[in-house]
């Protein structure tokens, strides 16, 4: 099956009937007769085929995962597209972090691991927001715009089901249990027809979270270096990239506000983050 | 060799070297260091470098790329 995100096009061969039935729901209806960017092959190989069954991801004739269970296969296929984008696109410049869109201005989330960041913006894009990408910042070199990317967002552990309790119509795939990271579901809040009417736009803050049960939410402002430096240690192709890097972060920088917020009611930073974009 | 540019919230000065691919931050405490009779204050050194190229020769006499030597 071939997958579109908008920005890079995968083929994906080899795919399980579960797995291409829980693709397809995600992201509907797929081209089959394309040009593609990158090829991701799913192969299962010698006796792994039949005893305790593996199976073995390939991206270009490289494997950068061990093989993985065919019923821990869907995060698999995710990550192994989000590794195709962190390893080869140095046009756009790229930092891990979720973004999400409100009146023409996005906001961006650098990631920092237990965060709540992909959480809080299926919230958000279950709330008005329209969600740019879950795993990555892209942003246009040119002209700092962040760019939007039809890709779903990944649910870990507890946020899984406090997206599924908010309504009976979202759209997530099946949870795979016992992966590395935990149990995983994935959750695509927009349709393609949404998707399409999405444009790159400038980002208006950066919002550094931090998820602390039952605590009251607390906002600093942070210094433009202090963010800027932040960004650098979650970019992954800054230095691949160098001076038209440098020159784009720094205007980025200049023109977003850098926040710190720590938090537990996702409607409160709704509310907080609503205002930024409404400024 | 250097490229310098100026973050708006005047908390500090970036600059890329682009032999060594790195990226430095002279933070205001940093530039203190620079402050002689011409250039008074820290802001006023900031504001060189709001036109870096047009400024480039005296932002390298008053030793702003010296503080990053060796760094």
């Amino acid at each position: 099956m071939i997958i579109d995100s908008g920005l890079h096009t995968f083929r994906i061969a080899g795919l399980p009937k579960h797995i291409e039935a829980s693709l397809n729901a995600l992201y509907g209806d797929c081209d089959h007769k394309r040009f593609v960017d990158y090829q991701i092959s799913l192969v299962r190989k010698g006796l792994r085929k039949y005893i305790k069954p593996q199976v073995a991801i390939t991206i270009e004739g490289q494997q950068p995962f061990n093989p993985v269970p065919p019923s821990k296969l869907l995060p698999s296929v995710e990550w192994a597209m989000n590794w195709c984008v962190a390893a080869y696109e140095h046009n756009n410049l790229l930092f891990h972090a979720s973004v999400v869109e409100k009146n023409n201005k996005s906001i961006i989330f650098p990631a920092q691991s237990g965060s709540g960041k992909s959480t809080l913006s299926t919230y958000l894009a279950l709330n008005g927001w329209h969600l740019y990408y879950d795993e990555m910042a892209v942003i246009n070199i040119e002209n700092s715009k962040t760019i939007p990317v039809f890709r779903p967002s990944s649910l870990k552990n507890d946020s899984i089901e406090i997206i599924s309790n908010l309504s009976n119509k979202i759209n997530i795939s099946p949870i795979t249990e016992n992966t590395h990271k935990g149990r995983i579901a994935h959750v695509m809040p927009h349709s393609r027809q949404q998707f399409d009417t999405f444009t790159p736009c400038k980002p208006c803050a950066v919002v550094s979270l931090n998820f602390k049960r039952d605590s009251k939410t607390q906002i600093f402002e942070l210094d433009k270096a202090i963010g800027m430096s932040s960004m650098m240690l979650n970019a992954f192709n800054y230095s691949v990239i160098g001076k038209p890097a440098f020159d784009a972060l720094v205007d980025l920088s200049n023109s977003v506000r850098f926040f710190e917020i720590t938090y537990s009611d996702m409607d409160e930073i709704d509310e907080f983050l609503s205002e930024l974009v409404d400024y | 060799m250097w490229s310098v540019k100026r973050l708006t919230d005047n908390s500090a000065i970036c600059v890329y070297n682009c032999k060594s691919d790195k990226t430095f931050f002279i933070d205001r405490q940093s530039l203190l260091n620079l402050v002689n009779d011409s250039f008074e204050t820290v802001d006023d050194i900031i504001e060189l470098c709001e036109h870096p190229h047009e400024n480039y020769r005296v932002l390298e006499e008053i030793g702003l790329f010296g503080l990053l030597v060796n760094k």
